[in-house]
Parts: C-alpha cells; sequence; structure tokens
C-alpha cells in the first residue's frame, strides 16, 4: 500500500458517516410546517415558533398547534375529527389532511419519506 | 500526494459545470383541491415555465368541465335536456367520448350521467352540506328516470339525448382525465422525470434519480398510512374513499359516492385503490369497483381492464388481487384480514 493509498483510505473511512448519514438515517425532525387551504392557499410557518394558526377551509376554520417543534389540529369544523385524533405530527414527510374542510399540513426538512400521498 | 489533491480540485471544479438534477415542486388550487406537480431536473428556467403551463391548464380544465357554474359542460347539459342535434363543445367532447367507454365497460356504476342526483343529495356544494338525506320518492323518480351515457348519440360534432334525465357530472372522471393532459403537457416541455398529485391521486413518468416514486396510501380510517408502493414509470394511483365528502346521521355515514341503481351511496365498502397506467382509467374504475362492492368488484376490474386492486370493505377487510398484494407494502402493525382474490 503507497502512501497515496492510505490517505485515499481515511478520507473514505472519514466520509462513511456523512453517507450513512445522507441516505440511511431514520425520519427527521421537519422544520417547516406547510399547510394548505382552498381558501389560502400555500403558507408556511418555523416549526420552531410555538403558535396557534386559525386556517379557513371549505367548511370552517380549523386551528393549528404548533409547539416544541411539532404541529397538531386542535380544532376542526369537520364531522369525524380524524385530524385532531391524529395527534401530533413533527418528522419530515409526515403530514395530516383532513380531507372534508380540505385543510392539510406537511412537515417538511430533509429526510423526507415519500414522494406524495395518496388518499 | 499533489497528484490526488490536484485531481481531487479538478473533479470538484468539473462537478460545479453541470447543474445538479434536483426536485422543484410547485402546488397551486384546481377541482377544489390541491394540486402538485413534481418535477426532477436541472433546468430551471423551463421548469417554471411547465409548472405556468400546467397550472393555466388545470384552471382551463376547471373552467370548462364544471357542471355547476356557467361553463362549456353546463352549456351542453342545458341543451341536452331539449332533446334536439346541436354542436357540442370541443373542449367537452373528448370526455364524453371516453367516459362512455368506461361507463360501458362498467356496467354504468360508473355513470358519469347522474349529475341531477348528486344535485339532489347537494355533494355539488361543499358548503351546502346536507343533515339528513333527500326525500326517498325524488332519488327513486330520478332512479327510475335511468339517465346513462348509452343515452347520447354522438355524429362528428353533433349531440343529442335520448333521455333529457341525462346531466353529465365529472366529479368522479374529470381529475384524472385532467392529470393525464398535465403529464402530456411535461412531456411536451421535455420532462421525463415528474409527478402530479391532484387531491390525492397521482400519475409519474420516469424516476426521481436512480430509485422509484415512493408513494403512502393514507388509511381510510385510522392516522396515518396503510401501505406504501413504489410507482413504475407512467403509472398512476387513484383512491376512491367514502370519507371525502359525506354526512352523518346517527351511526349511517351518507358519503358522495352514488350507487346509480339504488340513488344511495353504494355500500360494503370504505375505500377502493386502484394502479392504471390511464389515470382517466384509474378514476373511473376507483368509483366503479366501489359502487360494485366486496363481491362484484374482481368482474368489472376484469371488463375494464384493471390489474391493480386493493378494496377495503366496511368491515376493515382488505381485498387485494395477487399482483396488487405482491406490491403493497402494508403497514407493520397493521391489524386487518387480507383476503387475496383470483388473478386479474
Amino acid at each position: 500500500m503507497t502512501r497515496a493509498d492510505r490517505i485515499l483510505l481515511v478520507i473514505v473511512l472519514a466520509l462513511l458517516p456523512l453517507v450513512y448519514l445522507a441516505f440511511w438515517r431514520p425520519a427527521r425532525a421537519g422544520d417547516t410546517l406547510v399547510v394548505w387551504s382552498p381558501v389560502t392557499g400555500e403558507k408556511r410557518y418555523d416549526l420552531r415558533h410555538d403558535r396557534t394558526l386559525r386556517i379557513p377551509g371549505n367548511l370552517g376554520v380549523a386551528r393549528i398547534d404548533i409547539t416544541g417543534g411539532k404541529a397538531r389540529f386542535i380544532h376542526s369544523p369537520c364531522h369525524g375529527k380524524q385530524c385532531i385524533q391524529h395527534g401530533w405530527v413533527g418528522n419530515a414527510g409526515d403530514f395530516i389532511a383532513c380531507l372534508p374542510n380540505r385543510v392539510s399540513i406537511e412537515v417538511r426538512g430533509h429526510g423526507q419519506r415519500f414522494d406524495a400521498v395518496n388518499f | 500526494m499533489s497528484r490526488i489533491i490536484l485531481l481531487a480540485a479538478l473533479f470538484i471544479l468539473l462537478a460545479a459545470c453541470q447543474p445538479a438534477e434536483r426536485m422543484h415542486s410547485h402546488k397551486f388550487l384546481a377541482f377544489g383541491t390541491i394540486v402538485e406537480v413534481k418535477i426532477y431536473s436541472a433546468d430551471e428556467k423551463r421548469v417554471r415555465q411547465a409548472f405556468t403551463a400546467v397550472e393555466e391548464e388545470f384552471r382551463y380544465m376547471d373552467r370548462t368541465w364544471t357542471p355547476w357554474k356557467p361553463s362549456a359542460l353546463m352549456r351542453v347539459n342545458n341543451l341536452l335536456r331539449t332533446t334536439e342535434w346541436f354542436s357540442v363543445a370541443p373542449s367537452v367532447r373528448p370526455l364524453i367520448v371516453k367516459s362512455s367507454r368506461l361507463a360501458r365497460q362498467s356496467d354504468n356504476l360508473f355513470n358519469p350521467a347522474i349529475g341531477k342526483l348528486v344535485e339532489l343529495w347537494s355533494f355539488n356544494d361543499a358548503s351546502k352540506l346536507r343533515t339528513t338525506p333527500p326525500a326517498r320518492e325524488a332519488i327513486l323518480k330520478l332512479v327510475r328516470r335511468n339517465p346513462v351515457m348509452a343515452d347520447l348519440e354522438l355524429k362528428g360534432i353533433l349531440i343529442r339525448s335520448r333521455n333529457p334525465a341525462v346531466m353529465m357530472d365529472f366529479g368522479a372522471f374529470a381529475k384524472g382525465y385532467g392529470i393525464g393532459a398535465a403529464i402530456r403537457t411535461l412531456r411536451r416541455f421535455g420532462f421525463d422525470n415528474a409527478l402530479v398529485a391532484a387531491g390525492g391521486d397521482i400519475q409519474v413518468i420516469g424516476r426521481p434519480g436512480k430509485r422509484d416514486w415512493r408513494i403512502a396510501v393514507k388509511h381510510p380510517r385510522e392516522r396515518g398510512f396503510i401501505a406504501s408502493v413504489d410507482l413504475k414509470p407512467g403509472e398512476s394511483i387513484f383512491t376512491s374513499g367514502d370519507y371525502e365528502r359525506y354526512f352523518m346521521v346517527g351511526k349511517t355515514r351518507y358519503h358522495h359516492i352514488l350507487d346509480p341503481r339504488t340513488g344511495y351511496p353504494a355500500r360494503g365498502v370504505i375505500s377502493v385503490t386502484v394502479i392504471h397506467n390511464d389515470p382517466a382509467t384509474a378514476d373511473a374504475a376507483a368509483t366503479a369497483l366501489f359502487v360494485a362492492g366486496p363481491k362484484d368488484w374482481h368482474r368489472i376490474a376484469r371488463r375494464m381492464g384493471i390489474r391493480y386492486v386493493m378494496l377495503i370493505d366496511d368491515r376493515g377487510r382488505i381485498h387485494m388481487n395477487p399482483a396488487m398484494a405482491k406490491r403493497m407494502r402494508l403497514r407493520k402493525n397493521l391489524r386487518a384480514t387480507i383476503i387475496t382474490s383470483k388473478p386479474l
């Protein structure tokens, strides 16, 4: 093994953890909440700033709570309230769609798991 | 040593010359839902042009194909009531031709001619959600008049209806047809790797890099996903569910997927997911198989040339044909009975 080979080996070994982080890491916490409504269109919110959003949808106003880097529906005018029962989302790629009210939220960040959600 | 550094520097410089392919995404509202277009490309300027073109196209289709507001389709519907010949709008004719064929294949379980029934149930207007079903007699009166696409006669650009009860509503078809048109536009712009999703219904072309497009299928009742699936280039995935537009009376759910034979919401099914290369066919089939129910879906799928089906019945059981069962990755902790049908 020449000196150049040894240097190359060291570089490759040093890069391995980065490669792991880039391709095989588990779902990671997101940093942005993308909120969609047929009334307001797309809006983005920083998940690091705690607040309560009031988003008008097809049936009425939904309330979305952002706390500690996670988000959840806390009020919705829909019948089933599945959006509220879903609870918290915080990992990149997580999403909740309130179909009756047409308001959806999606966590964006690195490590997205899916290209799209079919429903 | 210096040669290695020189080579590394040269590699970095060369890599910088080539703009990297990456995912571009654009969302807008059309057909009363969110439309998302994703393009995997390095040509940012061309991507922006394509986004504008697709958005304009969706807006045009939306304006043209709504039966509930002044539009080309509304004019056609109004004139069909006269049962006389008239010239059909060129923007509507291809939908009539294609949906008539699909309606015939589905034994009219996919029936875009029942617009009057949809209107009676007020499923055309999300802001006017009913709290009780319409009067039984009013429903049965419309069912007895039996409007079907086969009542239409087409001669070139002329059309007439033999049945004045026909009122076309392409709610179970236009989104699929529109997604197909959007994909064709993207191809004309030279993009071979893209995804178009409208309200959860999706078609993809090519691949985002070296992997397949990864799609999650939402659980129709529980939180999160029920399954995930990779789509091959050109495939589309469509789901029809009872959770989209509905109202409850006690424990009874009255949803928007109407059975043309009874005039009431189709019973026995929660959702149907279909994978097919043509999104308009997938859209119509998802509705037809929902109406067909757990006992008859297999026969209708065969008639419509559908190769991949997942149906969840009202007991939560998952029915799939073997080819679909092979590619659907069900959620690991899912507690559900899986029923694998005969091959399609």
